[in-house]
């Protein structure tokens, strides 16, 4: 049952990048039951008064190396969350400033869960210099290889100078993951959570407090060849954050879900008549698409 | 009635420089009178001479200084290993030389099972030493084809589940997850590898995890550590350190006839917490000890994987001949650029930091941190430890002797992994020079040596033979001018291994004062053939006037 597995969110990147500071916008903004693990070392830098709003869970997460300890921390920390009387309904995991995302990653195709987003935060500042080390280097640029969505934070202590040649490390270290800049880890909390459908279209009054505004962008036609649909979802460009929607094609209904770079088409069980209405709903940034960008996909011949 | 015991032996080794060898051992309650001929130690008083050990050699108890507890709970699931293994209980458990021998063994196993649905779980199972066919899913399913079956094998990074396993667990060729082995026919042979994978059998994993930790598994922890020698044991970094964790060590040590001391160490990563709450809370355990067999004042760290799993931080040219596909270097546990704030929290505390640094770019890492965190806060003798210290180089060392920095050598991978080094992982040169206890004792660097138990097995007598011979699986020589003396592996294996604990006080060596803790050897380890160490047979041993025969029940 996809709908009653936990949803898990990853939130990676490297020392000071502004993980927890994402992760406590992102309680804020969740109104769903969310459980949290975190793996790190040392105090916990939570916001407990928005654990208590959640009804969440924090379960600090052993680390170490199966060498050293045997036990496998991640996979038990998530039967134990699996386990929990209310059940959440979303799982985030802070992993450590060293770990790599796609490692975390790894542990979400089990029993009970389904991988939402794999969230990099990237400190502005530091980024290009840390990729570069001899120590962390290819831990901090192995850290991308996952990303669905990269967050550049820290854009407020950087020049123009430093803000190119970021871009050009990220275009080579993560050259199909949509990126967004903030300030304070200050993102539009709509691409963290999962897109509805229709769409939960950011609202006008939030916007502003959100650092950069998305945009979002629905369909909704009838019978779809599925290699239009395929060819629309590998035709995505970077700068989309999510897309969702049921795709009405001949051979049946299919899910569609697109995040970051990843997408999946899901064969629907339907009962009864044979299904008739596409509906799908976009978020990226500003521009990334245009206005009839979908309709072209979908219904224009080429 | 008498008031202490004289022990007649063939000999007695007292690691004391002052006094090597005797021939008796007075003890008097749980500490050694005095040590000497028989008529000298008569001049005590009223005594009686016990001469059951007329026959054996005595030696200090073996301290090893790396070893976990959960080596003592893997006996609760079935031995699969293919070299012979003695279980807590002595009984021998024959080595599984083909996969006909594993498959009849789990059957045994299984007949044995009342509960349908509880898994079967087996361990040590090494593939690369089976004749033939690899053992996969189908292999099991002749065990049973209902009940879910978890082997894991010897090197904690590869399991194979049978058929019912993959379906209870929904482990399909469609789930992504990497690591799942499919078979000609597409779909999952059973084998799971790496972490990821093998989580996906979630019920097996959570079983073979309670069982790790309960009571029972330290007690036979103990047991093993009774029947190869060693009177001091560490658990190094697998315990949280929660009332529950603490109090199941506190509970056990205090139980009477508990065959074993045992060294805690307060986990920065088995319970993430704030340093300075964890050094506090070390400290009060130091300070106020439970009883005379439970030990704290050491603080594990993490900071590299293993090299044989290409996951060590090592320098350039780092691996010399990785599996397709992996990372240049390997994995940081903790990232470098804390070390320094969480060592100087420990550092400051008073406490012993031991870190894990299976490269030498961690033990570059932990060492650089040791030298900024004692010019800031200057401190003698903290014997800040390199655990493991597989590569650690001569610079290197020569800067830990200068810091006052101990070694804790990982001598047995030598024997159970030497030949894939030279082949796979660092190369042949590096290979030579590796685990390196001639070094360290040329350099002036105080050096332990372990198992790592239970990444192999418990026992110093096999840990001296490998520091010593430094002989491969294959029998080939790994660096022969890394060899050290049979006396200097024995100093690594009693007072050198107690000094790191900061318990030579105490322990570690037979003289006035100290504990009365023995081990009781069939056979003179300065005398026999050096090549011949890791088949002294031990009788048991002798914890605070004590004796535990080897093999016995509780
Ligand atoms: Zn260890």
């Amino acid at each position: 049952m996809s709908s009653d597995r936990i949803a898990v969110t990853i939130i990676g990147g490297y020392l000071g990048a502004g993980k927890t500071t994402l992760l406590n916008h992102l309680l804020a903004a969740a109104d769903e039951r969310v459980a949290i693990l975190v793996n790190d070392f040392g105090e916990l830098n939570i916001d407990a008064s928005l654990i208590d709003t959640t009804a969440g869970n924090t379960i600090a997460l052993p680390n170490g190396c199966i060498c050293c300890s045997l036990v496998d921390g991640l996979g038990a920390a998530m039967s134990d969350i699996d386990e929990l009387d209310p059940r959440p309904e979303r799982l985030v995991i802070e992993a450590s400033g060293v770990a790599d995302p796609a490692g975390v990653a790894a542990f979400t195709h089990r029993r009970g869960y389904r991988l939402d987003l794999v969230v990099v935060m990237v400190d502005g500042e530091q980024f290009a210099e840390n990729a570069a080390d001899e120590y962390v280097g290819e831990t901090v640029r192995g850290q991308l290889a996952a990303a669905d969505l990269v967050v550049v934070n820290k854009t407020d202590l950087m020049d123009d100078a430093a803000d190119s040649r970021l871009d050009e490390l990220l275009d080579r270290l993560a050259p199909a993951v949509p990126t967004v800049r903030a300030v304070n880890a200050v993102i539009d909390p709509a691409v963290l959570l999962d897109l509805t459908t229709p769409a939960v279209a950011p609202q006008a009054d939030h916007l502003h407090d959100h650092g950069v505004p998305f945009e979002t962008w629905s369909y909704e036609g009838g019978v779809v060849d599925l290699s239009r649909v395929r060819a629309m979802a590998e035709a995505l460009p970077r700068a989309v954050v999510r897309a969702k929607g049921i795709v009405a094609t001949p051979q049946g209904a299919q899910l569609f879900q697109r995040v970051g770079p990843r997408w999946s088409l899901t064969e629907q069980v339907t009962l009864g008549s044979v299904p008739s209405v596409t509906c799908l709903v976009v978020i990226g940034l500003p521009g990334a698409i245009t206005e009839n960008w979908l309709e072209d996909q979908l219904e224009n011949s080429h | 009635m008498a008031e202490f015991t004289i022990y007649c032996a063939r000999r007695v080794i007292t690691m004391n420089p002052g006094l090597p060898f005797a021939e008796a051992v007075a003890v008097k309650g749980d500490r050694i009178l005095g040590v000497g001929d028989l008529a000298e130690l008569q001049t005590w008083g009223d005594h009686t001479v016990d001469e059951s050990f007329r026959h054996h050699v005595i030696t200090p108890g073996f301290v090893e200084a790396h070893s976990h507890a959960m080596t003592g709970g893997m006996w609760n699931f079935t031995y699969l290993g293919y070299f012979d293994r003695r279980d807590p209980d002595g009984v021998l458990w024959a080595g599984c030389k083909t996969m006909a021998e594993v498959v009849a063994r789990l059957r045994e196993s299984e007949s044995a099972m009342t509960d349908p649905s509880e898994p079967l779980i087996g361990w040590g199972l090494d593939p690369i030493y089976l004749k033939g066919e690899r053992l996969v899913g189908h292999h099991l399913d002749a065990v049973s084809e209902t009940r879910p079956i978890f082997i894991q094998h010897a090197s904690g990074h590869l399991a194979t589940v049978n058929t019912a396993l993959l379906a209870q667990e929904e482990i399909t060729e469609s789930n992504p997850t990497p690591g799942i082995q499919l078979g000609g026919d597409g779909r999952p042979n059973g084998e799971l590898q790496e972490p990821a994978a093998m989580s996906l059998a979630i019920t097996a994993q959570r079983r073979f995890r309670a069982d790790l930790s309960t009571e029972a598994s330290k007690w036979n922890f103990a047991f093993e550590a009774r029947n190869t020698g060693h009177t001091l044991i560490t658990d190094l970094g697998g315990t949280p350190m929660t009332d529950s964790g603490v109090g199941a060590w506190k509970s056990v040590t205090s139980s009477p006839g508990f065959p074993a001391r045992v060294m805690v160490a307060g986990s920065f990563f088995a319970t993430p917490m704030d340093p300075d709450a964890l050094a506090q809370m070390v400290v009060d355990l130091r300070d106020n000890p439970a009883n005379d067999k439970l030990k704290f004042g050491i603080i594990k760290l993490l900071l590299d994987g293993s090299i044989q799993g290409f996951t060590a931080r090592i320098s350039w040219p780092y691996y010399h001949n990785p599996p397709e596909g992996n990372a240049e270097n390997g994995i940081w546990v903790m990232p470098p650029e804390t070390m320094v704030d969480a060592l100087e929290a420990f550092h400051r505390a008073g406490l012993t930091v031991h870190c894990h640094c299976n490269g030498d770019q961690a033990a570059e890492v932990f060492i650089s941190a040791v030298e900024e965190v004692l010019e800031r806060h200057p401190r003698w003798d903290h014997r800040h430890t390199v655990q493991h210290c597989q590569l650690t180089t001569q610079s290197q060392y020569a800067r830990m002797a200068a810091l006052g920095m101990h070694a804790n050598i990982f001598s047995n991978h030598i024997f159970y992994w030497g030949d894939e080094h030279a082949a796979f992982t660092v190369g042949p040169e590096r290979a030579a020079r590796m685990d390196a206890c001639a070094t360290a004792e040329r350099l002036g660097v105080p050096f332990s040596f372990h198992s790592d138990a239970p990444i192999t097995p418990l026992g110093h007598l096999h840990v001296m033979w490998c520091a010593v011979n430094r002989r491969t699986a294959s029998d080939a020589v790994l660096g022969p001018d890394e060899c050290i003396s049979v006396e200097t592996a024995m100093k690594a294996a009693t007072i050198d291994a107690a000094r790191q604990l900061k318990l030579d006080h105490e322990l570690g060596s037979i003289q006035a004062g100290k504990y009365a803790d023995f081990a009781i050897l069939d056979a003179n380890p300065l005398v026999v053939d050096p090549t011949e160490l890791k088949h002294i047979g031990v009788w048991g041993t002798v914890v605070g006037g004590e004796k535990f025969q080897a093999g016995t029940s509780r």
